[in-house]
């Protein structure tokens, strides 16, 4: 009879507890302060969750339909062994990135079918695969910015070294070979008259001493152009006042020049600051030379317009359509200086009357303010 | 005082930099030019939204949304900034339109109203980065300009770069470090903050030198 009873028990338990398992029946997940959370969708049929990072503590109910059931849990790869527990509930908090198997059992209803589930928590940004090679790559965009523009900078400085140097070549052979030839010729000729006509030999000489001064004149303005040290406007300043000195001050003419406070501020390139000097030279040279002037007045501001430089005498004056070249050799001081201005991309005027003086003006453009 | 709270004064003493620049520009106002005093109005700006935003945190209220109105702050100042000069300044009122447009967009369909704009945020600042480098290298390749280290674009360009590019990496994951990893938060801003020192600082550097009237040209050689 007994034994009738128990296998009467066991057939019913295979028929009706076999078809039946632990069901989870809910999974939450815990709020962290200040932050906003998607729900957790989670149906009983789900064997696979997927968490983010940020949602990484869950709360998981579930039931056994044996009767006083007592559970067995264990979460491969977080805990070492099972927990025994009469509680339906499982909490799980700050799970670290990776996968997780939950399986529950009821140990007191053997025919029970356990419980499993797949729990994936997502990696945190910082800890996935593509995020160091993007922090590198920013830093090596950054550092190949920074080092394309150091190239860039080396390049320039070097273009600019060939540009002085072609400069300074194109000086020593226009200017100095120039005048050097023009010594070697007027020194043949003063060999051959030396004892045929010591006249034209004296004129040669003469003229020789006067070339040799202009050489020595042209090279010391080349030298100083070049030189670094005389990079600021306060410079290009004394230097005007001195070339104004040497032509009018063993001369009755009163040179006067007037600089504006403002033009103290001027940052002139060696280039602008070259032709600039040289164009106020040539017009200063041509007042003390040809204007017979009492009064030369030197005026250097700064416009609206940019950098500007005025010479003015109360000289004779001249027609500048048509100038009376009163240097035989020469005529080409006025040419000059208007190629100065157009090579700075200045603007040169001179206005002049017969008997009435001249005014000579150069306005030089601001860049970079 | 908490770790956090040093942070903050450190935080504090790196953006008052910016007072640098904003003092320089103020005061040279009638002698710097148009692109200058731009980009004084800009720190002006930007220091306010800083100042407003740091208010709401003291009160606990919820900040985020100052990152619209300083990603529209940084995207306009942007163009009108690089449009000063140029003919064709169509494209880049129509890109900073885009940019605009796409603000409540991404906060409408992708993140919600109140979180930071992240995408937006770091594509005005990449669009600052991108302009910032071309002016370094026309300023670089000009060869006209002797005196490169007189020129005050060339301290102001860098500064853009180098705001606009920390700045941009670190708001690209703002939001994320925000809810889930406080301390790389922290060091992320940390990082834009101190770059945006450097940045405040050269912007003072060109400030200051835009003062001294610059005579540049050189036609042809």
């Amino acid at each position: 009879m007994k034994l009738t009873l128990f296998f009467g028990s066991y057939l019913f338990c295979l028929t009706f507890c076999q078809a039946q398992r632990i069901v989870v029946s809910s999974i939450e997940s815990r709020p962290r302060l200040n932050v906003n959370e998607k729900a957790l969708h989670f149906s009983p049929q789900d064997t696979l969750i997927r968490l983010p990072y940020r949602q990484n503590s869950l709360l998981i109910h579930f039931k056994s339909p044996g009767k006083l059931p007592v559970y067995a849990y264990g979460v491969r790869w977080l805990l070492a062994g099972t927990i025994t527990t009469h509680d339906s509930v499982l909490f799980l908090p700050n799970l670290p990135n990776g996968e997780f198997i939950i399986s529950i059992s009821d140990l007191a209803n053997p025919a029970v079918q356990s419980a499993r589930l797949r729990v994936i928590v997502e990696s945190p940004l910082w800890l996935r695969w593509w995020f160091l090679p993007l922090m590198f790559l920013f830093g090596l965009l950054f550092v190949s910015a920074a080092l394309y523009l150091l190239y860039l900078y080396r390049l320039r400085q070097f273009l600019q070294m060939q540009r002085v140097r072609d400069r300074i070549a194109r000086d020593l052979h226009d200017d100095m070979g120039s005048y050097l030839s023009s010594i070697s010729i007027m020194s043949q000729t003063a060999h051959r008259n030396a004892l045929r006509n010591p006249e034209k030999t004296q004129l040669a000489l003469a003229s020789i001493g006067q070339t040799a001064r202009q050489v020595i004149d042209r090279m010391g303005d080349m030298v100083w152009s070049i030189n670094p040290a005389h990079d600021s406007i306060n410079d290009v300043l004394t230097r005007m006042a001195d070339v104004g000195n040497s032509l009018f001050g063993t001369t009755d003419v009163v040179f006067n020049l007037s600089v504006a406070e403002a033009v103290r501020h001027v940052s002139l390139s060696a280039e602008v600051r070259r032709e600039f000097f040289l164009i106020y030279k040539e017009a200063v040279t041509n007042v003390a030379r040809y204007a017979q002037a009492s009064n030369v007045r030197v005026a250097v501001e700064v416009t609206g317009s940019g950098l500007v430089l005025t010479v003015q005498d109360n000289g004779c004056g001249f027609d500048p359509a048509q100038p009376d070249y009163k240097n035989p050799g020469g005529g080409n001081g006025l040419r000059n200086m208007q190629a100065r201005a157009k090579l700075i991309g200045g603007e040169l005027t001179i206005q002049s009357t017969a008997g009435q003086g001249t005014t000579v003006r150069l306005i030089v453009g601001q860049g970079g303010a | 005082m908490t770790f956090y709270d040093v942070i903050d004064i450190l935080f504090m003493i790196f953006f008052g930099v910016i007072l640098w620049p904003v003092a320089v520009g103020l005061r040279q106002w009638m002698h710097i030019g148009k692109a200058n005093q731009l980009l004084t109005i800009f720190l002006v700006l930007l220091m306010c939204l800083e100042i407003y935003a740091y208010v709401l945190a003291i009160f606990k209220i919820r900040n985020h949304y100052i990152h619209y109105l300083n990603t529209l702050l940084i995207i306009w100042f942007t163009v009108f900034f690089y449009s000063i000069g140029k003919k064709n300044v169509y494209p880049s009122y129509l890109l900073a339109a885009i940019v605009s447009i796409c603000i409540p967009v991404e906060i409408i369909v992708l993140v919600g109203y109140n979180n930071i704009n992240t995408v937006t945020e770091f594509v005005a600042r990449m669009i600052l980065v991108v302009y910032a480098f071309n002016a370094l290298k026309s300023i670089i390749k000009d060869l006209n300009d002797s005196q490169i280290h007189q020129n005050s674009n060339l301290y102001i360009q860098l500064g853009l770069f180098i705001y606009g590019f920390f700045s941009a990496i670190t708001s690209m994951f703002k939001k994320y470090f925000i809810e889930t990893a406080l301390d790389l938060y922290f060091f992320c801003d940390t990082l834009s903050f101190v770059m945006g020192a450097v940045a405040f600082c050269l912007f003072a550097i060109g400030l200051r030198l835009s003062t001294s009237k610059k005579i540049n040209t050189y036609a042809s050689l």
